[in-house]
């Protein structure tokens, strides 16, 4: 890794992260924008279920761990499904898991942890991980099984192990399509951990469920409008690294296609 | 898929996976959870579980495990010509014994006083539902793998997964109460009318709001296909919304709605306003934009130049260009989108009783108000069947759409 991608992966993370602290500790200055918007609730706003700041550092937790989460177990498990002695049975079981898995609504995944695990923090963060693993998962296997079966060739014929074949000649060329893979599960689940606040898990989740049942729309914008900022910045911050953290070698390959 | 094609002399990984399962989930994980009323299922000082064995003794033990013991002695040692149809065998045998007994199992451990009024299924039924489920996969696959049948047979490897859905499909529609309260619950709703109801309802969301997105994102597509400007700013966009988290989106439509219902109290007697179908259909319709956009750019611009040009020396004006020779060419790559978008939306359509909406979120709503699996799974298995059948279904349209040259050359992938 160069320095200058070091610098560029710093930069983008740091303004990633300021972008959104400032925008959810101003917590005052949204509330008085939306009570200028709807007058008529005038007691809307500040939320007593928590502050902008509360509610937006609880999200960021539940999508991160989860998102953590999804990579530590589905990577592995796409790595393993694709070695020769699984690959033949477990590369469509992976696909068919995850088309079955598409058909599920996110709602019902968060809805069953509640009478299994009850209610809460952990329950909704078991649901995000199960919903949120199958792109993982998919993307793993799929890039494995997509290198150039040249180059593992070219690997073998130079000498290399099974596992210095896997370090470095499979897992470096499959990053982009992991880490796209990574971004889908990660904006997945700032939607789910949104529905999540169904199951108490907290978070923005929170404030808009309250301000659906109460029919009061500045609770409701007080907490979807940080969500879909969210949304968008962790999309745009996972383009952004992968970009960065596609080898270069890739890279030239791909501009000069 | 590549690689060194399998040898029939490999171990069959998935069915040691799928008989493992099924022994301990019959050995030793709860059958039936019991307790006095729904409410009491909640908590773990009230509900009462029994194993297949203090329901139905060893015989019923043995009958249930012997499958999974079969399964795993012929997939443990490497498979032989004839082992996909031994593993599919055991599988379907266990899946029916499951399956089968389910409500025998409850009805004699309530002779017996040992299952209290309200009985749903442990975790063991589940699993050794999964289990046995994977064994017919491992099965199927590996029957397909030694290749010696002929392809239309190859669907009815599914059959005894057929057969446990009619059989399940038959329970809820029957007078007598079933032993199980999930099919209670679902027996309840189906026959009172309150699940038809819900599924019109849900299927009227989706519908409507695919239709809408394929109308929309096929149109913006072709004019994207001549500008190509447009196509990056319409695949950009429809990204964004796809990005914005569901609820947050419908949260946000519900006050438009509103202040145009109550702009225009005519719109109300349409049944407009902030809750309600309304803001449900339109962001539906905006969340399903992309797929369908996507498609139809990639679609248009797979067609080769040369195609294009040969229509033009015949003498094509632009528009004969596109519905004669760029669509029916994009037709297979658009319905890919479509499916796509269809799925999802039958997905999402369950938040939508949550903005007053409708559809089958309603059960799945009730379900976490009461912390009832029962009345979860009464919204969420539909919506899966839904969602599986119409993605059949538009498999089959595309094909059966695509011009017969293009059916032999090319393979249609999503």
């Amino acid at each position: 890794m160069t320095v200058t991608r070091v610098v560029r992966l710093a930069a983008s993370t740091v303004g990633a992260v300021v972008l959104l602290g400032v925008f959810f500790r101003m917590e005052d200055l949204h509330a008085r924008i939306l009570l200028a918007v709807w007058p008529q609730y005038p007691n809307a706003l500040p939320f007593q279920g928590g502050t902008m700041w509360q509610m937006g550092v609880r999200t960021v937790e539940l999508v991160l761990l989860s998102t953590l989460l999804c990579v530590v177990i589905g990577i592995p498990l796409g790595v393993i499904a694709t070695r020769p002695r699984f690959r033949d049975e477990w590369a469509p079981v992976i696909d068919g898991l995850v088309n079955a898995g598409q058909t599920i609504p996110s709602l019902a995944i968060v809805a069953l942890a509640l009478p299994l695990l009850g209610f809460g923090f952990v329950p909704a963060l078991v649901a995000m991980v199960l919903y949120g693993l199958l792109p993982v998962l998919r993307n793993t296997a799929v890039a494995l099984e997509t290198v150039d079966k040249a180059q593992l060739d070219a690997g073998r014929g130079m000498g290399m192990t099974p596992w210095q074949l896997l370090w470095m000649v499979e897992l470096p060329h499959s990053i982009p399509v992991i880490l796209a893979g990574i971004r889908t599960s990660a904006v997945l689940n700032v939607g789910v951990a949104v529905i999540a606040g169904l199951i108490g898990a907290g978070g923005f989740g929170t404030a808009i469920v309250h301000g659906i049942d109460l029919r009061v729309p500045p609770l409701v914008w007080y907490g979807a409008v940080p969500t879909a900022l969210l949304a968008v910045i962790m999309d745009f911050f996972l383009r952004r690294l992968e970009e960065i953290l596609t080898p270069r070698g890739l890279r030239l390959r791909a501009a000069r296609r | 898929m590549s690689g060194p094609a399998r040898t029939a002399g490999s171990r069959s990984w998935l069915g040691i996976a799928g008989a493992a399962l099924a022994l301990v989930a019959v050995g030793g994980l709860p059958w039936i959870q019991s307790a006095p009323n729904p409410l009491a299922l909640g908590s773990k000082f009230l509900v009462r579980t029994s194993t297949v064995s203090s329901l139905g003794g060893w015989p019923a033990a043995c009958l249930l495990a012997a499958p999974a013991a079969v399964a795993l002695l012929v997939s443990a040692r490497p498979l032989g010509p004839r082992g996909g149809w031994w593993l599919w065998a055991a599988g379907s045998a266990g899946l029916l014994a499951v399956w089968g007994t389910s409500e025998p199992l409850i009805a004699a451990g309530r002779a017996q006083g040992a299952v209290a009024n309200v009985a749903l299924w442990g975790s063991g039924v589940w699993l050794s539902l999964a289990g046995y489920g994977l064994l017919i996969y491992a099965g199927v696959l590996n029957v397909r793998r030694a290749g010696r049948m002929p392809s239309a047979l190859w669907s009815m490897l599914w059959l005894p997964v057929l057969l446990v859905i009619a059989h399940g499909a038959w329970l809820v529609f029957r007078a007598e109460p079933a032993e199980n309260w999930l099919w209670r619950v679902f027996q309840e709703e189906a026959q009172s009318g309150g699940i038809q109801r819900r599924l019109r309802e849900h299927l009227w969301l989706a519908g409507v709001s695919a239709g809408l997105s394929i109308v929309i994102g096929v149109t913006i597509g072709i004019w994207g296909y001549y500008r190509e400007r447009v196509a990056q700013a319409a695949l950009y966009v429809s990204g964004v919304i796809l990005t914005l988290p569901s609820l947050a989106l419908f949260a946000m439509l519900m006050e438009p709605f509103a202040a145009l219902a109550n702009a225009y109290p005519v719109l109300r007697s349409y049944g407009i306003g902030g809750l309600g179908a309304a803001p449900a259909i339109t962001g539906l319709a905006l969340y399903g934009l992309l797929p369908v956009i996507r498609n139809t750019h990639a679609g248009l611009h797979s067609v080769s130049a040369a195609q294009v040009d040969a229509a033009r020396g015949m003498g094509m004006t632009p528009r004969q260009i596109m519905f004669m020779v760029l669509l029916p060419h994009a037709l297979p790559i658009i319905m890919a989108g479509v499916r796509q978008t269809a799925v999802l939306l039958i997905g999402i359509a369950t938040l939508a009783q949550l903005i007053g909406g409708g559809g089958l979120g309603y059960y799945i709503l009730q379900g976490i108000n009461r912390a009832s699996i029962a009345h979860i799974l009464l919204g969420a298995i539909p919506a899966v069947l839904v969602a599986i059948a119409v993605d059949l279904l538009l498999g089959w349209l595309a094909r059966w759409l695509t011009p017969k040259g293009l059916r032999m050359s090319r393979g249609v992938s999503a």
